[in-house]
């Protein structure tokens, strides 16, 4: 593998095996649920190694069920009262926020050192938003929407905390990566001073950091490209081959789904220290599975845009956890192919 | 004093028998006929538990407050999943390609895509009738370059009252989700007796949108403020005021909804959800549909 190879990097969750899957929340918490959830992230580490990809995120996230419910069920005084429909007859679990809410427990401690005992390769780890956290909540004790999430921030600036202490140990001064997951980010526009905010409050003060944001499906990347300058993060991995068209061909006019990394460039070029952008390759909502071919013509076209190889990751739009293993699988081969080919093209 | 009534009205959550029922219909477990006699008994078991609220269906065979509506019109697709308002919700977006023509009957059982089986009202003797309002589905669709807004604001309109008239029931719930516009009430008037609907509006009333209006509202129901409410006064025999939280598991105190209904200067009111319940737990939409209950009973 060459030192100049792209990362390339999962966004988060995969696929659980059945035998985790079919019982995780009956077993959630106990031995069983850890060995399981252990041999699970063993299994799919091998299978991101096979695929080529070179940062392991946290194993396809098989220690959480999924990202807000894992959140919030380590946190005091969120309760579930039942089901809420998202769409159609699919339903999510949705917290309520009946008191001043606390860490109860660590969110990720038991995942995190897992994996630093069993893998050396580069990690990244997930963690949902304060502005996501907030805004999948109903409040019921906080005065407003900002007073809520800065309270999530909080929470997560003590979970960084305590990871990175335990990241010391194991990686010593090898800096910790983490993902701030922020699917909510966009769809209030008029709030995005609020992200800003309590996102920027979830690293106040850690060092030895290197952060960046997901979010994906957003009705507009642009209120997210307008604060680049004010947001502390470092990268921004974002979902782009979900409004991609599937025909070939490298250039935004063939490649409308990719014509925001433009609008990532122009406010990018702005700011006196570039941030990376994370691009999605590989749609996670379908099985088609796209063709090497067309996953280069997407990075080439980004390549292209961004006129530097340096800040530019590759990734599939989002987690691959709704897809089955063997389609996740080859998602990404086929996304590390791709790479491997413009690689052997590249003259740098 | 004032007269507390209650009313909501658009989809209301499911039970957990349902909401399985449904998801073992969707996988082809049990059949279109199984499910639609389940969805009936689930609604009429509504009706007593709304007992004392006027209320619409609760409209368990509706996906999205568009869906099975959109479905029964000609000249009209289902588009992609899209973000309802600033909620984490989603629906199906309608999409409009050519002038909309209308000739299915929506009273018969009937499969049809992406949602339950027709009839879309399942003939509950105790509830009214509900549709978004014609300026809703016309801001919430995507349309065809070639289709003028105004006339299909006309035909929607017609095709809801086509629907009303051939339901046999008098009253119906509009939810306008979006601003009126000026002279909306003479649209109304044109295909319902204003008398027997009551209208769900959205942000700040004006006089304007109802200058010319031959005869009152059965209600307006408004965000709570006085000149909302003096509005919704003037041009409605009994003025609503949205009080309930629709978004949040709080269940307010009938203290609070004595203390905002006495700021107004009305003998009577309707009290009513701030939204339809669909977006809370069942178990909470129960308990908010037990306080409109307890406020109904109140003289204050």
């Amino acid at each position: 593998m060459s030192e100049n190879r792209f990362i390339l990097q999962e966004i988060g969750s995969f696929r659980k095996p059945d035998y985790l899957s079919n019982n995780f929340h009956k077993i959630f918490g106990t031995q069983e649920y850890f060995e399981k959830a252990s041999k699970a992230s063993l299994e799919t580490l091998a299978l991101f190694k096979k695929a080529g990809i070179n940062n392991f995120g946290v194993g396809g996230e098989m220690f959480r069920w999924e990202m807000y419910e894992h959140f919030a069920n380590s946190v005091e005084n969120i309760n579930f009262y039942g089901l809420v429909r998202s769409f159609d007859n699919r339903y999510y679990r949705k917290g309520s926020v009946t008191g001043e809410i606390s860490r109860k427990s660590s969110l990720h401690k038991d995942e995190v050192e897992f994996l630093l005992k069993n893998t050396k390769q580069e990690l990244k780890i997930p963690i949902t938003g304060p502005y996501t956290m907030m805004d999948w909540s109903f409040n019921e004790k906080y005065p407003g929407r900002r007073e809520l999430a800065n309270a999530f921030s909080q929470i997560i600036r003590e979970e960084i905390k305590e990871i990175r202490s335990l990241w010391v140990k194991y990686r010593g001064d090898q800096k910790l990566q983490i993902q701030i997951d922020e699917p909510a980010a966009t769809t209030h526009p008029s709030e995005m001073d609020i992200v800003v905010e309590s996102v920027n409050r979830s690293f106040e003060g850690i060092g030895g950091l290197e952060t960046s944001i997901h979010v994906c499906y957003s009705i507009d990347y642009g209120y997210l490209f307008n604060v680049i300058p004010d947001l502390k993060v470092e990268g921004y991995n974002l979902e782009f081959a979900n409004r991609d068209s599937m025909a070939p061909g490298e250039g935004v006019d063939k490649r409308p789904g990719y014509a925001d990394v433009k609008r990532f460039k122009e406010a990018n070029d702005a700011v006196a220290k570039k941030r990376f952008l994370g691009l999605g390759v590989t749609d996670v909502h379908i099985d088609e599975i796209e063709s090497e071919e067309l996953i280069t013509d997407r990075i080439n076209t980004a390549r292209k845009i961004l006129d530097d190889d340096r800040i530019l990751r590759i990734n599939p739009d989002c987690g691959l956890r709704t897809r089955s293993i063997q389609v996740g699988y080859q998602k990404l081969l086929n996304m590390s192919e791709a790479v491997s080919k413009i690689e052997g093209n590249r003259n740098d | 004093m004032t007269k507390i009534e209650t009313i909501i009205g658009g989809i209301y959550p499911k039970s957990d028998d349902l909401r399985l029922a449904i998801g073992r219909w969707e996988r082809g477990v049990i059949d279109s006929r199984k499910i639609e006699s389940d969805i009936v008994f689930h609604t009429e078991k509504f009706d007593s538990l709304a007992e004392g609220v006027v209320h619409t269906e609760p409209l368990y065979n509706w996906y999205d407050i568009f869906r099975p509506l959109i479905s029964l019109i000609d000249g009209a697709n289902l588009g992609p999943l899209t973000r309802f308002e600033e909620t984490n919700t989603f629906y199906r977006i309608p999409e409009f390609e050519q002038e909309v023509s209308f000739d299915t009957d929506p009273f018969i059982y009937q499969e049809i895509k992406d949602s339950p089986p027709l009839p879309i009202f399942k003939g509950s003797q105790e509830s009214i009738l509900f549709f978004p309002g014609p300026l809703t589905v016309a801001q919430y669709s995507r349309f065809n370059s070639g289709i003028s807004r105004m006339n299909f604001i006309e035909k929607i309109t017609e095709i809801m009252s086509a629907i009303a008239k051939a339901s046999g029931k008098s009253e119906l719930f509009l939810m306008e989700r979006v601003p009126l516009r000026d002279g909306y009430s003479r649209l109304i008037e044109e295909y319902f007796n204003p008398g027997q609907v009551y209208l769900f509006t959205s942000g700040r009333m004006k006089s304007s949108y109802f200058e010319g209006q031959k005869g009152k509202f059965r209600s307006i129901i408004t965000d709570p403020n006085r000149e909302n409410i003096e509005i919704s006064r003037k041009f409605s025999v009994t003025p609503g005021v949205k009080i309930i939280e629709s978004h949040n598991t709080r269940i307010e105190e009938e203290e609070h909804v004595k203390s905002v209904v006495s700021g107004y200067d009305v003998d009577r009111i309707f009290v009513t959800p701030d939204d339809y319940l669909d977006f809370l737990p069942r178990k909470v939409a129960d308990r908010k549909l037990e306080l409109l209950q307890k406020v109904g009973e109140i003289d204050e």
